[in-house]
């Protein structure tokens, strides 16, 4: 049935939309092929359908794209990126310290926003919140140069808990290389002394074996000396 | 001897950052292409390539390799192309005069004047179905552009969209069903 509407058929009520764009693309099996072309043999909806398919995509073949340039593509990094690699290149301590100093000012900001007041006055600590119904914040008020100060104190205090962690960790490494170094240098001796003991030993058993050869020799060549002549062997 | 993508992948991830540069080669056209017929701009489709291209390169380690490296390519550069066709909104429309411009220039500059008078007819035929493609629905256009020009089968389209394969061929099927009722009512008012 065609639609007035658009000029073509109204949609494809045999349930075969799908075995026809895959016939119409080539990709149907050879026994998918031969059950959808005997189909065609008697729906005439989808051999319009076809049909009319078949000048779309004809339609479709005219726009080619032709010799275009080819894109140039350069493989930039972020600035993202950059400052990740920046950030990378400081040892852990700056970084922490860099963190923490940022993070300090970021809450005082905050505070100051806020209309929060802090004061360092003769070693005493005062915060105050709040501002008057004028607007004007409340006192004690807290100077730009302190702000400044507490920064510097903070960031002074990060870096030397950040290098004194730095530093025992330093010392650490350090104390269990020496106590590697000391363990292999026992045993290296102990090993020593052990090869020098059975050397010893050795050398023992070799010397009494040969005294007691010695030992023998001389007892059988006493007792078969002729010494009928001279038995006392003085020429008396 | 031609390196597999997978094994330029390998190398680039190995530090050998330079072998990315052969993938771009062997890939930029057809991403390109895609792009240009989706967004109807030569300027915004050369922008998609360059998205598509670095967001592949800065994620390349978490591509895992269960598809292909096209697919998760054509997956970017459609992201892409969505972003920018939402951010135009309603100026989609006028994109489409853009594109008959653009690709007109394209057109002639394959030849001098031989042949100008069946050039300028499929000219003509190419503005109609440039029209006629913008007006469909992006999620149809997609799909027509991919298994028509880009020549994928139903099963890499699903793949790359994320669909079951059968969504693709409906999708497809109704597509080329209102292309060719809008290029018959173009037709009739030329």
């Amino acid at each position: 049935m065609k639609n007035e509407k658009n000029g073509f058929d109204s949609l494809n009520d045999c349930g075969r939309k799908e075995d026809l764009v895959t016939y119409l693309y080539g990709e149907a099996q050879a026994t998918e092929r031969a059950s959808f072309e005997s189909h065609l043999d008697y729906c005439d909806e989808c051999r319009n359908e076809l049909t009319a398919f078949g000048r779309v995509r004809r339609d479709l073949g005219a726009w080619q794209l032709g010799q275009v340039a080819r894109p140039e593509i350069v493989l930039r990094r972020s600035r993202l990126d950059l400052l990740g690699e920046l950030v990378g290149m400081f040892p852990a301590w700056a970084r922490g310290a860099a963190f923490v100093g940022t993070a300090a000012a970021v809450l005082l900001v905050s505070l100051s926003i806020a209309g929060t007041r802090i004061s360092l006055k003769d070693g005493d600590l005062a915060v105050s919140f709040g501002r008057r119904s004028n607007g004007s914040p409340l006192d004690p008020v807290v100077s730009s140069e302190e702000i400044g100060r507490l920064v510097q104190n903070a960031v002074a205090e990060e870096r030397e808990k950040m290098k004194e962690q730095y530093n025992a960790r330093l010392a650490s490494f350090k104390d269990q290389l020496d106590a590697d170094h000391q363990a292999e240098l026992r045993a290296a001796r102990a090993e020593q002394q052990e090869q020098l003991r059975a050397a010893r030993v050795a050398l023992q058993q070799e010397m009494r074996r040969f005294n007691r050869q010695n030992t023998s020799a001389g007892i059988r060549a006493f007792f078969t000396r002729d010494d009928s002549s001279d038995p006392w062997g003085d020429g008396r | 001897m031609e390196f597999s993508d997978d094994q330029i992948i390998e190398r680039t991830l190995a530090g050998e950052t330079d072998a990315f540069s052969l993938l771009v080669r062997r890939w930029e056209r057809p991403i390109y292409g895609l792009s240009l017929r989706m967004l109807g701009r030569d300027e915004d489709a050369r922008d998609v390539c360059q998205e598509t291209f670095l967001a592949a390169f800065r994620n390349l380690q978490k591509f895992r390799g269960d598809s292909k490296f096209s697919s998760w390519l054509y997956r970017i550069a459609l992201n892409a192309c969505h972003s920018r066709l939402r951010k135009q909104g309603a100026m989609a429309e006028q994109s489409i005069d853009h594109e008959d411009d653009s690709g007109r220039k394209f057109e002639i500059a394959d030849g001098g004047l031989e042949g100008l008078p069946e050039r300028l007819q499929r000219d003509q035929r190419a503005g109609l179905v440039r029209k006629a493609l913008y007006a469909l629905p992006a999620e149809m256009r997609q799909v027509i552009i991919m298994k028509e020009y880009e020549e994928l089968t139903f099963a890499e389209i699903a793949e790359i969209l994320q669909i079951p394969v059968s969504t693709v061929k409906s999708r497809l099927y109704t597509g080329l069903q209102q292309m060719g009722a809008r290029l018959e009512k173009m037709r009739g008012l030329l």
